[in-house]
């Protein structure tokens, strides 16, 4: 389920990023052509960018995107390896839970406070929700990542390594 | 504890986060909070992180970031880049390692529409390789063609790098994108100096054969290839040099007129348009998840006061400021061998460029050592990204090959440095003429 949610999050994410091309040119356009620039696009392009970022954080994560440091870590044996990627995912998921709490704290702060966007007065809390959303989305990546990983360490010594985060890592 | 102390506890355990192969997004993000919560406690500091995270991923400055990203993807998939190789090919074609020579000006030209290296390197190395194989040439010289000329993808704008450094540092975008055309192109004149130069002193390496110089005919049809690549220009610099629109609305606008390109070129399959989003999304989520997390830890090493302090004790050396830089330089060209270098310029520039700045350097002028110090590191190995593409494209290259044929177009990328350093109006001339409006 959720390599499903974090693929179609994944692609929600990329159909943003098109979206932002659209509106942001059709607001160039209509500013410069007839005087009358679109104030909503303003408003509306920072929550496609938040879709795009933390839509997508999920799936990078799936396929190995997020970028990490292996100097260190290939000189290691397998074995220590496997156990040292079980320790990073499980301090990785603890750091993204805490920063899901507050984030989503700040959402239904903004909700309870009904707060809104500075010029087309749009609910902040619904783009404020998609942070924790998507991280959220990612703690769960990591969690069957940790799953996999802690069976690959107990598992027969010839399989003892990092393994990737998903299937569908290259 | 005392803050100095507590600093360096919290630099080491970001080290080493890093070396126990913790994302990097992740590591920054940790040590920030670690730091946050010794010095602000759970409320408040944890209060910091939603007010960072909110503030820094809704800039509308970054949505230049996916929309860059997302246009050189089309422009690899739309076959934009074979009727401009072959345009510029029957132009210089006639010199002593022609198509080597083509294949720098043709990135360099690419550059002018790309924001990224690797699309470069990609687009202009997936039509001039094989060519440059079929011809016999050097398999050294064909790498260090395309994976050097890739890196002007960076440097001649637009440039997504830029972008970054751009909104990390809140030095005008619109400026920096002006400041890398002058030493973007003093580059690619260098590199195919040196290519011409190595093909006549070994001229089995790059032979010549009749068909590469092209007719009088041939070169007027040329304009016609390259008439869809002058459009994309003038939509994305020559928009932003008259001030009409920003950098981010210029990155819009490039991106809908690439797809309109592709779509007239045939090219704008549902398979290219998914792996465009597939490539922009993971590219944009981890370069951003870096960046905010890279906030966070930078906002507890201001409040540490550390970039004043590291200012302080540089200055206390009393040294010049030629060999105050050389010494960063060095630092930064010892990383570039080692560390992925876009996720390094984010974590040490909330450091640096106080630093730099405080030495009384332009920071537009520093923007664009920034970036050609990526390009090192981008042709560097084992971490240079445009090495990636080119083993995907000359499956077998192997790391001899790759040091040989890069290691010029390295020496050649510090000497524009050195010139910057001597001549920075190299750099800064351009945005001094540039029409004001929205930058």
């Amino acid at each position: 389920m959720i390599a499903k949610a974090s693929r179609a999050a994944g692609l929600l994410a990329g159909v943003a990023v098109l979206v932002l091309a659209v509106l942001i040119s059709f607001d160039v356009l209509m500013r410069y052509f007839l005087d009358r620039p679109q104030l909503f696009v303003d408003e509306i392009g920072p929550f496609l960018l938040l879709l795009v970022v933390f839509g997508g954080a999920a799936q990078t994560f799936r396929v190995g995107g997020h970028v990490r440091v292996d100097l260190v870590t290939t000189h290691l044996s397998p074995t220590a390896r496997a156990w040292l990627r079980v320790f990073n995912l499980a301090i990785g998921i603890v750091f993204l839970l805490a920063v899901i709490w507050v984030t989503t704290q700040s959402a239904l702060t903004a909700l309870h406070y009904g707060r809104v966007s500075a010029v087309m007065l749009y609910p902040l809390w619904l783009p404020m929700l998609l942070i924790p959303a998507g991280l959220a989305l990612m703690a769960g990546a990591m969690i069957i990542a940790l799953g996999r990983q802690v069976r690959a360490a107990l598992g027969p010594p010839a399989g003892r390594d990092e393994v990737p985060p998903s299937p569908e890592a290259r | 504890m005392s803050e100095a102390l507590f600093g360096t506890l919290l630099i080491a355990l970001l080290f080493l986060l890093f070396a126990l192969g913790l994302e990097i997004s992740i590591s920054l993000g940790l040590a920030g909070v670690v730091g946050l919560l010794y010095l602000k406690g759970w409320t408040v500091g944890m209060g910091v992180v939603g007010s960072i995270a909110w503030t820094n991923a809704t800039s509308f400055s970054f949505i230049a970031v996916p929309l860059f990203v997302f246009m050189s993807g089309i422009l690899l998939h739309s076959g934009i880049g074979k009727g401009l190789f072959t345009a510029v090919a029957r132009w210089v074609g006639f010199l002593p390692g022609g198509l080597a020579v083509a294949s720098i000006f043709s990135c360099a030209i690419f550059a002018a529409v790309s924001g990224s290296s690797v699309a470069t390197a990609a687009t202009i190395g997936m039509i001039a390789i094989p060519e440059m194989e079929r011809r016999g040439y050097g398999r050294p010289l064909i790498i260090g063609s395309i994976a050097a000329g890739g890196t002007l993808g960076i440097l001649i704008p637009p440039s997504v790098p830029m972008i970054i450094y751009g909104v990390m540092t809140e030095t005008s975008v619109g400026h920096l994108y002006m400041a890398g055309i002058i030493p973007g192109i003093v580059l690619a004149l260098m590199f195919a100096v040196y290519v011409v130069v190595y093909a006549l002193i070994w001229p089995e390496k790059a032979p010549r054969v009749a068909e590469d110089r092209g007719s009088f005919r041939d070169k007027l049809r040329s304009f016609g290839e390259v008439a869809p690549v002058a459009i994309l220009i003038f939509v994305v610099l020559g928009s932003m040099y008259l001030g009409i629109v920003t950098p981010t609305e210029a990155a819009a606008l490039g991106s809908v007129v690439s797809m309109l390109l592709a779509f007239w070129y045939g090219n704008l399959s549902w398979r290219a348009l998914s792996q465009t989003f597939r490539e922009t999304v993971r590219t944009t989520s981890m370069v951003m998840l870096i960046i905010l997390f890279a906030a966070i830890f930078s906002h507890v090493i201001a409040l540490l006061g550390a970039p004043k302090a590291l200012l302080n004790a540089v200055l206390s050396l009393g040294l010049p400021k030629w060999a105050l830089f050389a010494a960063i330089f060095s630092v930064l060209l010892v990383i570039a061998y080692a560390l992925e270098e876009l996720s390094v310029m984010i974590i040490l520039l909330p450091i640096l460029f106080p630093l730099i700045t405080g030495l009384g350097f332009d920071p537009v002028w520093f923007g664009i050592i920034m970036v050609v110090w990526l390009e090192i590191g981008f042709i560097t190995p084992p971490v240079g990204l445009n090495l990636f593409v080119i083993q995907n494209l000359m499956p077998g290259a192997g790391a001899r090959e790759v040091t040989v044929g890069t290691t010029p177009y390295v020496i050649l990328m510090i000497v524009l440095v050195a010139i910057l350093f001597f001549v920075p109006e190299l750099a800064l001339w351009l945005p001094a003429q540039m029409m004001p409006g929205r930058r």
